[in-house]
């Protein structure tokens, strides 16, 4: 079970990592969920109950869209898969995002000092 | 349909019986599972161990309704005085006609003696009830349900807000035809009074939720789809 700080701590960042992953590449929800989690060594793994909740908040405020897919990456067919690329408003939340958390990353580091 | 293929669906209708949310966002739920799910299956994964993964359909679903919760739009608490205000309007119109039938049986004017031809007329006046009472009484009916559907959710569909629109330019047009009825009907007047007739109209109707609320709801709509057809 995972502590009540951790978990207060991701969901205050996951939306920005969420958009930071579809900006560097567009993807689909499995293949979202399984970057996240290698990329984050484990800390970010998400349950589909927790990530498309936060796809449709993003989608539904303009800051990714998404486009159903029927060709593989080989390109032959496979199953329907939605892609969710980010949109300009999206680019530019992201960047105001990455902005703020840098702020905040240093203002907290200046509080509880580096990772010693 | 392969046995697996039922034994999915089965599993995803279970966990969307179970989720708290609108059928729209049920849907998007299910058909993002399903892809998940058949993803899943491409790299290899078996249907079991997936399923053992998600958990059971209570766990599967508790989980998004965990989150939903921030991200279910439930739009504006104001939507429901319009709907009230609309329940009102529909008692007040069902009153009125039982009324109306009464008075108008009433009113039947009888010309001419008991011994001599009888004419009888219907003082009934259809055109005059229409612009007075029905064309406001619509406008306002319509413009409700338009403000109504333009608070019920934050995030309108284009489609939606086309609706909407057409809901508020309805009311728009029937008013601007009250407003020159108002002012033929004024006919017979001297022509020094015809300019306070069009005030006294113009000032009637702006006056007149009738005539604002359609509008309101009119610009709102326009906004609305203009913001939307600029954020994509």
């Amino acid at each position: 079970m995972e502590s009540k700080f951790r978990q207060q701590l991701k969901k205050g960042v996951l939306e920005m990592v969420i958009l930071k992953c579809i900006n560097d590449n567009p993807t689909y929800g499995y293949e979202l969920r399984m970057d996240l989690a290698h990329k984050s060594g484990g800390l970010l793994c998400l349950k589909e109950g927790t990530l498309y909740p936060i796809l449709y908040r993003l989608e539904d405020a303009g800051l990714i869209l998404s486009e159903w897919q029927t060709q593989s990456e080989q390109g032959g067919r496979c199953a329907p898969k939605k892609y969710y690329t980010i949109s300009p408003i999206g680019s530019e939340m992201l960047i105001q995002q990455k902005a703020e958390w840098a702020q905040f990353y240093n203002c907290i580091n200046n509080f509880v000092g580096g990772t010693e | 349909m392969t046995i697996e293929e039922q034994e999915i669906k089965k599993y995803i209708n279970e966990i969307k019986h179970l989720i708290k949310a609108p059928n729209s966002m049920k849907k998007r739920i299910s058909a993002d599972l399903a892809q998940d799910i058949n993803a899943r299956i491409e790299k290899g994964e078996s249907f079991a161990d997936i399923r053992q993964d998600l958990g059971t359909p209570v766990t599967a679903a508790a989980s998004f309704n965990t989150e939903l919760c921030d991200c279910i739009d439930r739009g504006s608490k104001w939507q429901y005085l319009f709907l009230g205000f609309l329940a009102l309007l529909c008692v007040f119109a069902i009153a009125m006609s039982i009324f109306h039938g009464k008075a108008a049986a009433s009113s039947i004017g009888i010309i001419g003696g008991a011994d001599g031809p009888t004419s009888i007329f219907l003082t009934y006046d259809l055109p005059s009830l229409t612009f007075s009472i029905i064309i406001p009484f619509i406008s306002i009916a319509l413009s409700c349900v338009a403000a109504y559907l333009l608070l019920r959710r934050h995030n309108l569909s284009r489609k939606y807000l086309y609706i909407t629109l057409a809901l508020s330019a309805v009311p728009i047009i029937a008013q601007i035809i009250f407003f020159i009825y108002n002012i033929v009907s004024s006919s017979g007047i001297l022509l020094s009074d015809l300019n306070s007739t069009i005030i006294f109209a113009f000032c009637y109707n702006l006056l007149s939720p009738a005539f604002w609320l359609p509008i309101v709801t009119f610009v709102v709509s326009l906004v609305k789809i203009k913001k939307l057809n600029k954020n994509h």
